[in-house]
């Protein structure tokens, strides 16, 4: 039943899984399908159909695994919206403020290891830092 | 990323789909390397538009979260700087 949850909230990841099997499956089907034969009029048909199509599915599996990646940033903003949305009009203690200080240096090294580096945004400094 | 950026992404990869199946079925279907060329470069081109339609719908998410992120960081009160 957790596999089945997961597969279900994780359904690109496993689709990227299954693109990236399916990939390397038929780029290996190609070589040999290549290999077997002489003539290049008759390799041709394997490089298009098996190398074309194990490197399309390759690239439909590293865009699923990227946009995963990416609606996990979205979410995690989520989650940091709604905190400040919960700390508005309330008393907005230093623990909070530091716990969406976490989240956000989470979400900048994740960035950054992404290769979408973030310094342009230049973070103010928030009160709770200043006071260190 | 909107449903309207995904629908693209997905027809885009149709798209090159079918360029590359129509490659390789005029590849398979000449018998010579001379009439072979052409198809083999549909098939560059199919795949050139999967790459286009990916790399489209990535950097638009990748705007979008970018965008989001400064509005949320410009919520927080800058606060009084160091002197």
């Amino acid at each position: 039943m957790e596999l089945l949850k997961w597969c279900r909230l994780q359904w690109d990841r496993l689709a990227a899984v299954i693109a990236f099997a399916a990939g390397a499956v038929l780029l290996i089907a190609g070589w040999l399908g290549v290999s077997g034969v002489v003539y290049p009029a008759e390799q041709i048909p394997y490089v298009v159909s098996a190398g074309f199509g194990g490197l399309f599915l390759l690239g439909v599996g590293g865009t699923l695994w990227h946009s995963a990646d990416l609606r996990d940033q979205w979410r995690t903003l989520d989650r940091i919206e709604q905190h400040l949305a919960r700390g508005v009009g309330t008393a907005v203690t230093p623990d909070s403020l530091d716990d969406v200080v976490a989240r956000l240096d989470a979400l900048e090294q994740r960035n950054a290891g992404n290769g979408h580096s973030m310094t342009m945004l230049e973070r103010p400094t928030l009160p709770s830092e200043a006071r260190r | 990323m909107s449903r309207r950026n995904a629908g693209a992404c997905v027809a885009g990869n149709l798209i090159a789909a079918l360029i590359v199946t129509a490659a390789w079925i005029g590849a398979s279907g000449a018998t010579t390397l001379r009439a072979q060329v052409p198809y083999l470069n549909l098939g560059v081109i199919g795949l050139l538009v999967a790459a286009f339609a990916n790399a489209t719908l990535l950097a638009q998410a990748q705007r979008d979260i970018d965008a989001r992120t400064r509005r949320v960081l410009g919520r927080f009160d800058p606060g009084p700087t160091e002197p």
